[in-house]
């Protein structure tokens, strides 16, 4: 029995070293594209492009960038544009279906009572807050609501708008 | 027997633990994205986060208002949109805005609200200084400062988490908190400023960001040197919130250094900015 246990031990410690010695982290991409460089400098050379969600396994880091098997060549990718787990979908307040656009809605309105509530204030007094505390929910929805197109973005960055 | 089965078990155990010790030894560090804080965001705090961004956002319009030129308006959100296909947030929704104020700034509220002033944009000569400028705002948004500066931690230590707790919480004195958090926000914004590090960090991740998206990241060296040089009213937050200039030019020039960017091979889109700037009344 105790034999057995100094093999398990032993066992144990081979695992160990070998999982160390052949760990990999994954990384998920999380911007629109990812380039993938030579080496750990943007003058490096551009080996191939990872679009987002793409699983990358790494094996190291050099300063801000993360070393990465890519179609089995070695390369980097900035840190910037990963993280360990895969791309959230976008979170928006007022972009959603119908019914999170009420609930929004409804949220905006019931947070600003409750927090005029708090401080014992009438509908009068909300108002009158509301135009001393400059608080101005009109123009920010105006800005939520301004969109550019994801085709314009494109022809802007290539310089063609 | 018992010596055996102890021996065993004290095996097994060892077994299980020793890698993760090792694991847990050597990962922390490299591990780590360049972001401060890499642990998984659940879909709910991220909302929080927007919701807590939108209040900050709100007072902000309404203390200098909107500067109302649709083509304006257009021509930054298209360097900002350009900028966030580069980021590690793809789950927020970035707006960009341009304030009514001679005041020379640029803000960020949580969630992904970019604001800049017309008496900034006023002071720019290419768009490489606008990115760079809305790409610095980026990054405190991207890094969660506002909510770490203000210490809202959640029950499990993320910034996010507390937010959630404060938002979720349904009780009056959770709405109340909610709204002390707001207006400590503001205070930070415009009056006592964010952290040294987080400055620091926003500038350097302004840096990467504008490379990642072809800019020249020597604009904000350009841009900083030509402000620094202004005095008065119109600098007073900026110059009362932030880091001596020279500080911050020593630590971008570094940073370009060191990323290996060669600044003449990226863009800075003059004559695109200047005539969006000719747009301006």
């Amino acid at each position: 029995m105790r034999r057995l246990g100094l093999i398990i031990l032993i066992s144990a410690v081979l695992l160990s070293i070998s999982g160390r010695l052949w760990a990999q982290d994954v990384y998920y991409v999380q911007s629109v594209r990812a380039k993938i460089m030579s080496g750990p400098a943007f003058k490096s050379k551009v080996l191939g492009e990872a679009s987002k969600g793409t699983k990358l396994m790494s094996s190291g880091k050099d300063g801000n960038w993360i070393k990465v098997t890519f179609y089995s060549k070695e390369g980097y990718v900035s840190a910037m544009l990963l993280s360990t787990h895969p791309p959230m979908e976008r979170q928006s307040l007022i972009k959603g279906g119908e019914s999170d656009i009420k609930q929004s809605v409804r949220r905006r309105a019931s947070t600003y009572t409750s927090a005029a509530a708090a401080r014992g204030l009438t509908a009068d007094d909300r108002r009158r807050l509301s135009r001393d505390e400059k608080v101005d929910y009109e123009a920010l929805e105006k800005i939520e609501a301004f969109a550019v197109s994801d085709d314009d973005v494109r022809l802007f960055r290539e310089g063609k708008l | 027997m018992m010596r055996s089965t102890g021996f065993s078990v004290f095996a097994l155990l060892t077994m299980f633990l020793l890698p993760l010790s090792i694991h847990a030894g050597e990962g922390d560090g490299w591990r780590r994205r360049v972001s401060a804080e890499s642990t998984d965001i659940a879909r709910e705090d991220v909302s929080e986060e927007i919701r807590f961004g939108r209040e900050i956002a709100a007072r902000m319009v309404g203390r200098f208002g909107l500067y109302n030129d649709p083509q304006l308006m257009k021509y930054v959100n298209l360097v900002g949109r350009s900028l966030s296909q580069s980021t590690n947030r793809p789950e927020l929704d970035f707006h960009f805005a341009v304030l009514n104020t001679s005041e020379i700034n640029a803000y960020a509220a949580p969630g992904g609200y970019v604001f800049v002033t017309r008496g900034a944009i006023e002071k720019m000569q290419d768009e490489s200084e606008l990115a760079a400028v809305l790409a610095h705002e980026m990054t405190h948004i991207n890094e969660r400062h506002v909510v770490k500066e203000l210490n809202i931690h959640g029950t499990e230590g993320s910034a996010a988490g507390g937010l959630a707790r404060l938002i979720g919480g349904g009780t009056e004195a959770a709405r109340v908190a909610f709204y002390q958090s707001v207006d400590k926000a503001l205070d930070m914004l415009f009056k006592s400023g964010y952290g040294r590090e987080d400055e620091i960090q926003a500038d350097r991740g302004a840096v990467l960001l504008c490379a990642l998206s072809g800019y020249d990241p020597s604009g904000l060296i350009k841009y900083f040197e030509r402000i620094g040089a202004v005095k008065g009213k119109t600098t007073e937050i900026l110059d009362k919130t932030h880091p001596p200039y020279n500080d911050r030019i020593a630590w971008l020039k570094e940073m370009i250094g060191k990323e290996g960017i060669d600044p003449a091979s990226l863009k800075n889109f003059k004559e695109r900015f200047t005539d969006a700037q000719k747009s301006m009344k």
